[in-house]
């Protein structure tokens, strides 16, 4: 159900905004996608260049009960948020 | 004022709240708008402000969510109150406080689970447990810990781990001490004694979220028993090691595969395989056997073995290769080891001993009963001989005097004498082997005796002897004569094997026989002397033989060499060997025992005596015993013919009677010749007892056919005053009478 192939990803690109407007963003997102994202249907990717966002998007998506990975990809960071089986981690 | 224009100050006051009200109208007819519209603009100022306090309420909220949720207050240029109508931001943070919330019920729910099992692992497990703060203090601690070290539960308020547990332990060997100093794990396996018990200890901390150990838990098991159990192992594998060492035989064991899992320092010796080297080997590769057939194969016994009916096996006789390709003989058994009976078998033990040295000693046994059954019969027959050949000689001595003018007779009867004097080398060469006579030992250092003899050998001979004779060489108790003979015949042998002549290595070392040593001697302190030519060799089949008396492979020589060679070693407890192979040559050699006693002086008593061929003739009067009628007839016209007057007696009683008689009519003999052996009757050696007794002075000559019989040696240690081998010539008998009368 919740293998690569077949999840959704939900992609915001908030590269130019900075905190505490991304982290509503995100929350927003989170909230609205609750079911789908627990389900692991879907996950988040969310692309930002504020590094405040770096650290409070995922401790509170980790408070909501999400696992959170964050990579520096270039010149910005991109946020995966979802429910992370050890196969689909990567 | 118009209408239009106090409607457009109107609009103006409104955009402009610090700006005064409109003026009321003068105009009578505009003053009721004026009024009106001052009203809404209070109206619309008020609301203004309601609004203004209601968004700053709302953002102030926003912000202090913000800040719950741990990011920073919003800045006011960053949404507009439009906007934040729009986005909802508490309604967001709302939602996600659902989901937070969610979560942290999830988590509390795993949390009960998990202090529940926490709960039952406390209670239940084998163990005692204490947990402990930072400080040591007790905080809690299961009902196993508290039957193991008897706490009342009202004891251990406010009190240390140490208090109840460590009592007495110095303080340096803490082991919490040691978990805080690491901030890791701590264990002790071997065993922390408390009383009379031991435990096993693993200290565990717990930290908080700075890293700061704040508590550790403490977990004890009871390994009493355990340790119990490990020193009986312990004692029970060092028993086992124990016997295992101090047995002779050597010990293997297998697993059910027949792989290597123990084995003894014997097997180690035996098989050249250190038990690191062998280890999980297969134990087939340890113990090379010479295969003799496919049934004794190292495989099939194993197969046999660990097959599920096997029973015990035994090979009584096979060859084992060490390592280092030494062969040995063993016997070997082996059997299976089962836990239970009916099962198949867990493993092997395979029991092996070494029996070379057994072996050769058996073999040596036999040849030594062998050789002396042969000297039995060929020292019967010399002794027969010997007399026959007195007889002979005797009269052949007679008869050339008395056919002194006749040349042809004369010539004959040399011949004949020659030929006699030649069976008489014969039959004393047999003697040499049959009895060697009680070998007359002095000690002696061999190294002159070595050199003289080998040279006496080989002078005349197209072989060079090399000697290499050790400095030091022990000094041995040895008959001087007979090691010489022994030394020339095998030179003699050596030279012989070299047809075209050559080098005969000589030499002479000290070596201790140890009781490990494949070799049939009594263990001690030997000197060992070889003989080594580069011959032909000798023929495998026939080095078992070679000592046998009449073996020869040559085509003179009558086969007694080597046979008195061995009986003459053996005699001086001894040993003689050979090592041969054909076409490379051989090496014999002699072991012969050190004497622990200094060289003394050569005693005098056995110096040869040096005969002279001339015929004395002689007066007086003789008695001769012997219980051989053509000896007393021979000897008799022998004597007679020399001058003397002779009597006879058949034994010792007949001598002891004519000669009491003679000496009580104060006639006397001169002198008396006794054969030392009479069968079923007084010899010799009983007679010159009586004799000695009737007069002390007697002259008694002893004579014997074992010219080599101890007697016959030491003639003077028993009363004797001359001795006569037989046969003997005229000339012999004569000069020996001659020499004994004429002692005073």
């Amino acid at each position: 159900m919740n293998d690569l192939e077949t999840q959704k990803i939900i992609n915001i690109d908030m590269r130019g905004q900075v905190c505490p407007a991304c982290l509503l963003v995100a929350m927003d997102t989170l909230n609205r996608h609750k079911e789908a994202l627990k389900n692991g249907s879907e996950t988040l990717s969310i692309k930002t260049d504020n590094r405040e966002a770096t650290t409070t998007i995922p401790i509170t998506a980790k408070n909501m009960g999400y696992s959170v990975t964050v990579t520096k990809i270039g010149s910005f960071y991109q946020i995966c948020i979802g429910f992370f089986t050890p196969e689909n981690k990567k | 004022m118009s209408l239009e224009k106090i409607l457009q100050s109107a609009a103006y006051i409104k955009e402009n709240p610090a700006s005064p009200l409109l003026p009321i109208s003068t105009d009578a007819k505009f003053a009721p708008v004026t009024y009106f519209l001052n009203e809404l603009l209070e109206e619309n100022r008020s609301l203004r402000q309601n609004n203004e306090t209601a968004f700053h309420y709302i953002r102030q909220k926003i912000d202090q969510l913000l800040l719950v949720i741990g990011t920073i207050p919003l800045r006011p240029e960053e949404l507009d109150n439009a906007t934040i109508i729009q986005l909802d931001p508490i309604g967001i943070i709302a939602e996600s406080f659902t989901q937070i919330l969610d979560h942290q019920r999830q988590i509390n729910d795993q949390l009960e689970l998990a202090m529940d099992e926490i709960q039952a692992i406390f209670k239940s497990v084998g163990g005692g447990i204490l947990v402990v703060d930072s400080n040591k203090k007790i905080i809690s601690y299961n009902r196993k810990l508290e039957q193991m070290f008897d706490i009342k539960e009202d004891q251990t308020s406010d009190l240390s781990c140490s208090d109840i547990i460590c009592k007495g332990h110095p303080p340096g060997l803490c082991l919490f001490d040691e978990m805080l100093k690491t901030g890791r794990t701590v264990s002790m396996s071997t065993g922390c004694p408390q009383d009379t018990r031991h435990y096993s200890i693993v200290i565990t901390p717990i930290k908080d979220r700075n890293d700061k150990i704040v508590r550790a838990v403490l977990l004890y098991i009871d390994i009493t028993e355990l340790i119990e159990i490990k020193e009986a192992v312990a004692n029970e594998k060092e028993r086992l090691s124990l016997t295992l060492k101090s047995i002779a035989e050597g010990v293997v064991a297998t697993d059910s595969t027949g792989s290597t899992t123990l084995m003894n320092e014997v097997a180690e010796e035996l098989t050249g395989w250190s038990l690191g080297e062998a280890m999980g080997k297969p134990a087939c590769q340890i113990l090379n056997i010479q295969k003799r057939s496919e049934t004794h194969s190292c495989s099939n016994i194993f197969k046999d073995i660990l097959s599920k009916d096997s029973t015990f096996q035994r090979v009584s006789q096979t060859v084992l290769i060490s390592k280092n390709g030494k062969e040995r003989l063993i016997t070997l058994s082996a059997a299976p080891i089962r836990r239970e009976e009916q099962s198949s078998p867990t493993g092997s033990i395979i029991v092996f001993r070494d029996i070379t040295q057994e072996k050769n000693m058996e073999m040596e046994r036999i040849r030594s009963q062998r050789i002396e059954s042969l000297g039995i019969v060929a020292g019967g027959i010399a002794h027969d001989f010997n007399n026959l050949l007195t007889a002979i000689l005797g009269n052949i001595s007679l008869a050339r005097r008395m056919a002194k003018d006749n040349d042809a007779i004369s010539t004959l009867l040399a011949e004949t004498e020659k030929a006699s004097s030649r069976a008489k080398n014969l039959t004393s060469q047999l003697l040499t082997f049959a009895k060697g006579g009680a070998p007359v030992t002095t000690l002696t250092s061999t190294r002159k005796l070595i050199e003289e003899s080998a040279k006496f050998s080989s002078s005349g001979s197209n072989i060079k002897c090399h000697f290499d004779i050790a400095d030091d060489l022990w000094q041995v108790e040895i008959d001087e004569g007979q090691i010489g003979q022994v030394i020339q015949n095998l030179v003699i042998n050596a030279g012989q094997a070299m047809k075209h002549g050559g080098a005969v290595d000589i030499g002479a070392e000290n070596i201790i026989i140890d009781p490990n040593d494949d070799i049939s001697l009594t263990p001690g302190k030997y000197i060992k002397i070889y003989v080594k030519d580069k011959g032909e060799g000798i023929a495998n089949q026939y080095l078992d033989k070679i000592f046998d008396p009449y073996f020869t492979t040559k085509e003179t020589g009558h086969g007694l060499g080597l046979s008195i060679c061995y009986s003459i070693i053996k005699r001086h407890s001894g040993l003689i060997s050979v090592a041969s192979e054909q076409g490379a040559g051989s090496t014999f050699s002699l072991y012969l025992p050190a004497a622990d006693q200094q060289l003394r002086e050569q005693s005098q008593q056995n110096a040869p005596t040096e005969t002279t061929e001339k015929i004395l003739s002689g007066q007086g009067k003789l008695l001769i015993m012997d219980d051989e009628q053509i000896i007393r007839e021979v000897a008799s016209q022998m004597l007679t013919y020399l001058g003397y007057s002779v009597e006879l007696a058949a034994d010792g009683e007949e001598a002891l009677q004519k000669y009491r008689q003679a000496f009580d009519q104060g006639a006397p003999f001169d002198a008396v010749i006794m054969d030392l052996t009479i069968p079923d009757g007084m010899g010799g050696k009983e007679a010159i007892e009586h004799l000695l007794r009737i007069d002390p002075e007697i002259k008694a000559i002893v004579s014997s056919g074992y010219a080599n019989d101890p007697i016959m040696a030491n003639f003077k240690d028993y009363g004797f005053q001359g001795v006569m081998p037989k046969p003997f010539s005229m000339e012999e008998a004569s000069n020996t009478l001659k020499k004994v009368l004429t002692k005073s």
